[in-house]
């Protein structure tokens, strides 16, 4: 009895002891497993812990100077698959493939991929979602989720087309803005490292680290989206009418170089720019090289003048031809003028005076103020693609080639080259650098970059250009630019007709022309310089009677868009007499009327100023004049648009901007 | 005088308490809070998204841990001789309601383990028959340990064999060879015949083998179990991430709810494998302390087990110590790929209402033991004279605890 018990008691102990016995061996492996082995444990753990995601940002918006929207990116849905959690890829191929239109056996291979995330399809059309989204909810399908996709639109369709460009697969810029400033505002593709739990969704710190990118930078054009529209539809009534095979017109703010407007015809759709050839995605305004012909004169003639071997007073003897070293120079009309003072030989634009002036001034000096205005090498304007022109160098010219170049020829110059230059004469001989981009804003909407005016040289003294703009300006009102006249407004310009280089550069393309026109103005306080371009037009090609009309037009429409105030001394033009110049009737201050405008058009009256003013202010203040708000932001207004005392017809819109303060 | 009383302090220095009562108890209520803190750890991820509710694992192991309560108290005013007397009653209940499971159970994930209460909640039996094993081989051997040797050819392997063989069918072979075995650990340490350890040595060896070779995914768990990463998408997928859980917690570990494992990562993160949860959470540092208190409750238990003067109050002791060590270790040596993978649960770690309850109710009867020895102790301490006297007396005392009650 006392044995049996002993005997329990003894194998109780060893049975302790066996069991101690096993727990140092479980402490032995785990100090092993968590000690000696844990780093590699914990590697492989991180491993299949983390996952990298990359997430692209949003690209930034461009936007004209006014902050209307040109090209924008907007948010749309893509599909992706956590293959991981997909429970039966087979039938939910077989179901989303109608949904999708998709190919089912696409969606089956992606559905089976290794891996926690796959995309199904990218940016779906809103009704796509909706139907996708609606089947996930009904069948509780799992391992289907979207994420939020930039995709670029833009709302103006054609407006602008050649500035922006368009933007290709992988966010990247094909031509344009877009391209030229792609760096800046392409969203960035952020690399991610999350914790993960086994199904792909973010855990621990990670859940955090899913907050929505911001968008990148956004590019503010110094396009006025108003005055490229009326531009654009200038060039396409004029191709309609001249059945011309391309056109370009640019505007620039002369004084401070900011280009306003800039198109191209033939015109395509950037939102869907794959339809059309690489030949019509060609911004014609900067690389479309062409030989000035007659609107290069007015550079000729001011830097002769400025030189000092010629005087607008001085006598020229025309006599319808002039040889220059074995090449004979005519008239454009083959006939011949006579005598006549310099200044005549401009309004006219008579070859053989020029080709005289360019002989007097020689190759070198020719050569030297065609550089100084700008031409041999790209303006630098923030766009891609720009061509340098072509300008001889001193060695390779003949004789022929100095006469010829004062008329324009044997230089070959892109249409914003020529503007640029011709704007500096509108700018008492001072050079800018053109701009388009006006400033360029963060995400946040903070001022990251601005554009301001950008002297490149003085070329000719002020009173020179002074005298050069009173030279260009009788050419519109009694000289070969008649047509170019802005009704209401002094402009100056000058007419060119060019015959048109080969495409392949050698010689040129018998009986097709290029016709244009340079001006610029209202001459009071010029604001506005423009260059139209026409090339091979059908029947009539001078640039006189094809490209100042457009000029005319667009300018027409400009000057009201801006709500520049009419030349008083223009008496074809002065319907309405004007109230507001009288001296401030002594009525009760409170009762202060909107302030009227000099001169308006008929129909139109001037935009009342509700800057400053609240959005309620606003509102009654518009709706007292008839017109309608459009409100944009919130606070207080900022801007609007059409701009205040601008002429607007009645029940017109107005865009106001608020801005919070 | 002196002396004695330097020895007394000694003896109360050496020890935190005065009794391996005591000692149990403190180690269980630690054992329990620290179980407790890792059933929250390891399901709140799964309850927070699955439920709804972070807490819900957690707060229906504090309801399992209130009924378990209350059944220890009442197995402690009882006693565990109470119980051991009615040992048919607790294998006639058992085994209806296995029988129960086998036709009204709740089925989940392939097998009918559960029944249903009111549609509230269910209850494992197999649980509760691992205690009924356990109880029913100390029954027959508690009282044969003072006298004759004991033999395995006796009834309470015949109601072992007959749980473990319904419970094997729900199938939960797992949990069957557990029943079986805990019911085995006080025949062997009671002493059985060297013939019959041959025959048990022999016969377990031929079931193993027959079992692996029978069923092609237990061969599989088995190869798995030698090289996890050659399987880690199929079998060894659960002990690899068992492996990669616990290493990754290194020496002081990830802190608490900061594992990643319990992200789906780690399959019965809250119940089986929860182990590795807290290793991972709490490092080394925090694993050798479950370690060590299962070991303290090892060395109070074998102590009460010792203390008990009576057969079936020790056998009572090692099969519950049995039941609650063995279980433990077994887990560990699963979680730590020692063992293949077997439904082992970890006492008060793994999440589970049935198991909990039974651990509660296995940790009274342990407690019982105790109690019942301390106070024969103090009856056979206050008289302390004659040591015939004191036997006779101490048989008197229990035929009336018998009889009397």
């Amino acid at each position: 009895m006392a044995e049996q018990q002993l005997k329990s008691a003894r194998n109780l102990k060893i049975f302790c002891l066996l069991l101690l016995l096993l727990l140092v061996v479980l402490t032995g492996r785990l100090a092993w497993l968590q000690i000696i082995d844990g780093k590699l444990w914990s590697d492989r753990a991180r491993e299949q812990l983390q996952e990298t995601r990359s997430l692209q940002t949003p690209r930034g918006s461009i936007y004209d100077r006014n902050g209307k929207e040109l090209a924008i990116s907007h948010m749309a849905k893509s599909l992706y698959a956590n293959p991981r959690e997909v429970q039966d890829a087979d039938a939910l191929a077989k179901k989303l493939a109608p949904l999708l239109q998709l190919p089912e056996a696409t969606l089956r291979d992606r559905l089976k991929v290794k891996g926690a995330f796959i995309w199904l399809k990218r940016t779906l059309e809103p009704a796509e979602y909706t139907r996708v989204f609606e089947f996930i909810a009904k069948e509780k399908v799992r391992g289907l989720d979207f994420l939020e996709e930039s995709r670029r639109v833009y709302p103006n369709d054609q407006l602008a087309a050649h500035i922006l460009g368009f933007v290709g697969t992988d966010d990247k810029g094909l031509t344009g803005i877009e391209m030229g400033m792609d760096t800046t505002i392409k969203g960035q593709t952020h690399k991610q490292i999350l914790d993960t739990d086994s199904k792909g969704t973010p855990i621990f710190q990670s859940i955090f680290a899913f907050t929505k990118p911001k968008p990148g930078h956004s590019i503010h054009l110094t396009i006025d989206s108003a005055i490229q529209f009326a531009v654009e539809q200038a060039l396409d009534h004029s191709l309609a009418r001249t059945k011309a095979q391309a056109a370009t017109m640019i505007v620039m703010n002369p004084k401070t170089g900011e280009i306003l407007a800039m198109a191209s015809r033939p015109a395509y759709n950037p939102n869907a720019f794959y339809r059309y050839s690489e030949q019509i995605w060609r911004n014609r305004a900067i690389s479309g090289i062409y030989e000035p012909g007659s609107t290069f004169k007015s550079l000729v003639a001011a830097a002769a003048i400025h030189e000092k071997v010629v005087t607008a007073k001085e006598i020229f003897n025309d006599t319808g031809a002039i040889d220059v070293g074995g090449r004979v120079i005519k008239n454009w009309d083959g006939g011949s003028y006579g005598k006549m003072p310099f200044s005549d030989i401009i309004k006219y634009s008579i070859n053989t005076g020029f080709a005289e002036v360019a002989q007097r001034m020689g190759g070198e000096r020719m050569l030297k103020y065609s550089e100084a205005f700008g031409f041999g090498k790209p303006t630098g304007v923030e766009l891609p693609g720009e061509e340098d022109g072509l300008l001889l160098s001193l060695k390779a010219m003949q004789p022929s080639d100095v006469a010829t170049m004062g008329i324009g020829q044997a230089v070959a110059v892109t249409p914003l080259q020529l503007l640029t230059a011709v704007s500096a004469l509108a700018n008492e001989g001072k050079l800018l650098k053109p701009h388009i981009i006006k400033e360029i804003r963060d995400g946040d909407g903070l001022l990251v970059s601005y554009s301001a005016p950008q002297l490149v040289r003085q070329v000719v003294a002020p009173d020179v250009a002074q005298e050069m703009v009173g030279l260009m300006e009788k050419v519109l009102t009694e000289g070969g630019g008649k047509r170019a006249n802005v009704e209401g407004y002094r402009f100056a310009g000058k007419t060119g007709t060019a015959e048109r280089l080969r495409d392949n550069g050698a010689g040129y393309d018998p009986g097709r022309y290029i016709a244009s026109f340079v001006g610029f103005g209202p001459l009071e306080d010029i604001q506005l310089a423009g260059l139209v371009v026409i090339d091979s037009p059908r029947g009539l090609y001078y640039g006189g009677e094809i490209a100042a009309p457009v000029f005319a037009e667009a300018m027409t429409q400009i000057v009201r868009i801006m709500g520049l105030r009419p030349s008083q001394d223009i008496k074809a033009f002065q319907p309405p007499k004007p109230v507001a110049p009288k001296p401030a009737p002594p009525k009760p201050v409170q009762a202060a009327p909107p302030a009227q405008p000099a001169v308006m058009p008929p129909g139109k009256f001037a935009t009342p100023d509700v800057r400053g003013k609240t959005i309620r202010e606003a509102a009654a203040i518009l709706q007292k004049a008839g017109l309608y708000l459009i409100p944009e932001g919130s606070g207080v207004a900022v801007r609007q648009n059409p701009p205040a005392n601008a002429p607007v017809a009645k029940s017109a819109e107005i865009t106001v901007y608020f801005e919070p303060r | 005088m002196p002396e004695q009383t330097k020895s007394a302090r000694a003896k109360v220095g050496a020890r935190l308490w005065a009794s391996p009562l005591e000692g149990l108890g403190f180690v269980t209520i630690l054992l329990f809070l620290i179980g407790s803190i890792n059933v929250f750890s390891s399901s709140f991820v799964m309850g927070s998204q699955l439920l709804g509710d972070n807490l819900y694992f957690l707060k229906r192991h504090f309801v399992a841990a209130m009924i378990g309560l209350a059944g220890m108290a009442f197995i402690i005013r009882q006693g565990y001789s109470w119980f051991l007397k009615r040992i048919t009653i607790w294998s006639l209940i058992t085994l209806v309601l296995l029988i129960a499971v086998f036709f009204i159970g709740v089925e989940a994930n392939g097998a009918r383990r559960w029944l249903s209460i009111g549609g509230i909640t269910t209850f494992q039996p197999s649980e509760l028959a691992k205690l009924v094993a356990v109880l029913a081989a100390a029954a027959y051997i508690g009282p044969r340990l003072d006298r004759r040797s004991v033999s395995l050819f006796s009834y309470p392997l015949l109601i072992a064999a007959a749980l473990a063989a319904l419970v094997t069918i729900q199938p939960d072979m797992g949990t069957g060879m557990i029943i079986l075995g805990m019911c085995l650990v006080p025949y062997l340490v009671a002493g059985i015949p060297l013939r019959e350890w041959a025959l048990l040595i022999i016969g377990g060896g031929i079931g193993v083998v027959w079992l692996i070779f029978h069923a092609a995914y237990r061969a599989e768990r088995i190869l798995a179990w030698f090289n996890p990463d050659s399987y880690s998408q199929t079998s060894g997928y659960q002990p690899l991430q068992s492996l990669l859980a616990i290493g990754s917690g290194g020496m002081k570990g990830t802190g608490l709810g900061m594992g990643a494992s319990k992200f789906y990562y780690l399959p019965e993160a809250h119940t089986d494998f929860a182990f590795a949860v807290w290793a991972q959470e709490t490092g080394f540092v925090g694993s050798l302390i479950v370690l060590l208190l299962i070991g303290a409750l090892l060395c109070y238990g074998v102590r009460i087990a010792l203390d008990s003067t009576d057969g079936r109050g020790r056998s009572v002791a090692v099969g519950m110590l049995f039941l609650i060590v063995g279980q433990a270790i077994g887990n560990v040596a699963m979680v730590l790929s020692l063992l293949p993978v077997t439904g082992v649960p970890m006492p008060f770690f793994s999440y589970g209402g049935s198991a909990l309850i039974v651990n509660i109710w296995s940790m009274g009867l342990l407690f019982s033991v105790a109690v019942e020895s301390a106070r024969r102790g103090k009856k056979a301490s206050q008289p302390a004279q004659a040591e015939p006297l004191r036997r006779s007396r101490l048989r008197l005392s229990e035929r009336l605890a018998q009889h009397g009650r």
